[in-house]
């Protein structure tokens, strides 16, 4: 009976990981494809609109992945209410504070580095920085689906084997 | 207790030199004009027309006038290109922040890409009745009469106007209420930010912000149906111009301009165009340290 009970641990221990790693996959993606999408939005309302960057990001707090909503919406708080600090250092905080555990550290680091350029340049500047920043996030994304599918994969495969090989063993 | 326009405009120092700021004793705050900032050097406080360097702050890191630039504009630089191409920035509250930058050339357009250099915060100060003494000497049998207010920089040309528009509008000072309209080029007085005029410009007065004053004025004219229109600044030929014709329109106009008094614009010879078009003249002097108000009848040869 316990015997049966741990192959039944170990199998579920060995599926549940290879959902985690194609799960933790897909929300990679979600969230740099949200990203992506967010920074396009940015660019719209600050460039074409001259929508005041507080208004932006208060748009963007309403964003549905929950990673972005928390960044969003506490950059749009402390715009408003912090006077010591310039708003580059209070956006990078937050992408740092939020966006860690979604994304890797090249694309933490572009997300971080956003912040410099907001609000700070005319919009013709903004909108090349934006772009530039649409570019390295595309190119993130296509990695994430290309490359991040393989080893989400592949993590996946190892997880079940492993899984299996234990079970057999137990055998 | 400091007056809330000083705080105000400190608000939008960095730290440290807000710091100081704040640490000015009273008497000292009343009567400051403006925050100046250079690049390397220490911050100074204008106090009666004199610089003073602001105890207790350090030299001015250009880190320190990024951060002036982007409070004052409220992190937006790019909803202020219009005045940023004129070389300021309008601050919530109406404090105009002057800037001194290193340009780039970018196509036709010149445009702020280098360090900045210095700017310099001058301190909206609205002084609520001061036009109470001048506006009924500007009423004829007719209404208001046609005036334009003279004196050097600084003397407080614009805070005279805008309280004569309130007045004007709100019926306060005058026999009653008219129709105003205002061509605000330098955005100074009505000092709109985002589309609320930061400045009290009275009940009944439409306002063109930004923009040529001289194409303004005639379009107030042609859709606002103003009874007094005003301007800021007559400097150009062209200004002269409009408000010539604002003149034939029916319309009556308050403008301001920059001379000593009647006697250098008489010397400059445009005095003999602007009797034509205005009836009154007021000159703004300081004597003691306090300024005096005096009004001419322009037709009058004593002006």
């Amino acid at each position: 009976m316990l015997k049966d009970l741990g192959l039944l641990s170990v199998s579920l221990a060995a599926a549940y990981t290879a959902w985690r790693c194609a799960a933790g996959q897909r929300e990679r993606r979600t969230v740099l494809s949200a990203l992506l999408s967010d920074i396009s939005l940015l660019k719209l309302e600050i460039c074409e609109r001259l929508l005041p960057l507080p208004e932006a990001l208060e748009k963007l707090s309403k964003e549905k992945v929950p990673c972005l909503r928390a960044f969003f919406s506490a950059c749009a708080k402390e715009i408003r209410t912090c006077e010591n600090v310039p708003f580059s250092e209070i956006w990078s905080l937050h992408a740092r504070k939020e966006l860690s555990e979604k994304l890797g550290a090249e694309e933490l680091e572009a997300a971080a580095e956003l912040g410099r350029f907001l609000g700070r340049y005319e919009a013709g500047q903004q909108r090349e920085e934006l772009e530039k920043a649409e570019r390295r996030f595309e190119g993130f994304l296509r990695r994430e689906q290309t490359q991040g599918a393989a080893r989400g994969r592949l993590k996946a495969a190892v997880s079940l084997c492993a899984g299996a090989v234990a079970v057999i063993l137990m055998l | 207790m400091k007056d809330g326009k000083y705080l105000e405009a400190a608000g939008i120092l960095p730290p440290a030199i807000r710091a100081a700021a704040l640490a000015l004793p009273e008497g000292k705050t009343a009567e400051a004009e403006e925050f100046r900032l250079r690049a390397g050097r220490r911050p100074t406080v204008l106090l009666g027309g004199k610089e003073s360097e602001l105890p207790g702050a350090g030299s001015v890191s250009p880190a320190e006038l990024d951060f002036v630039i982007e409070k004052a504009a409220g992190v937006s630089l790019h909803t202020a290109a219009e005045s940023l191409k004129e070389g300021f920035v309008t601050a919530a509250g109406g404090h105009r922040v002057g800037i001194c930058a290193a340009l780039g050339a970018s196509g036709e357009e010149r445009r702020v890409v280098c360090a900045l250099l210095s700017v310099n915060i001058r301190i909206a100060r609205e002084i609520r009745g001061v036009a109470d003494a001048v506006l009924p000497r500007l009423e004829g049998e007719a209404g208001f009469c046609s005036t334009l207010i003279i004196s050097p920089p600084g003397a407080g040309k614009t805070t005279l106007l805008r309280d004569m528009i309130r007045g004007l509008s709100n019926g306060r000072g005058c026999s009653r209420s008219y129709r105003c309209a205002v061509a605000d080029e330098r955005r100074e007085i009505a000092a709109v930010r985002r589309g609320v005029p930061q400045f009290d410009i009275g009940r009944h007065t439409d306002v063109i912000d930004g923009g040529c004053k001289a194409d303004s004025l005639i379009s107030l004219i042609r859709c606002m149906n103003p009874e007094i229109a005003a301007m800021d600044e007559i400097t150009r030929p062209e200004d002269s111009m409009a408000a010539a014709a604002a003149a034939r329109c029916g319309v009556k106009l308050i403008a301001t301009i920059h001379a000593g008094g009647i006697g250098e614009l008489r010397e400059r010879g445009a005095w003999r165009e602007l009797k034509r078009i205005f009836e009154r003249a007021v000159v703004i002097s300081r004597e003691n340290g306090r300024r005096r108000y005096s009004v001419y009848e322009t037709g009058d040869s004593r002006a």
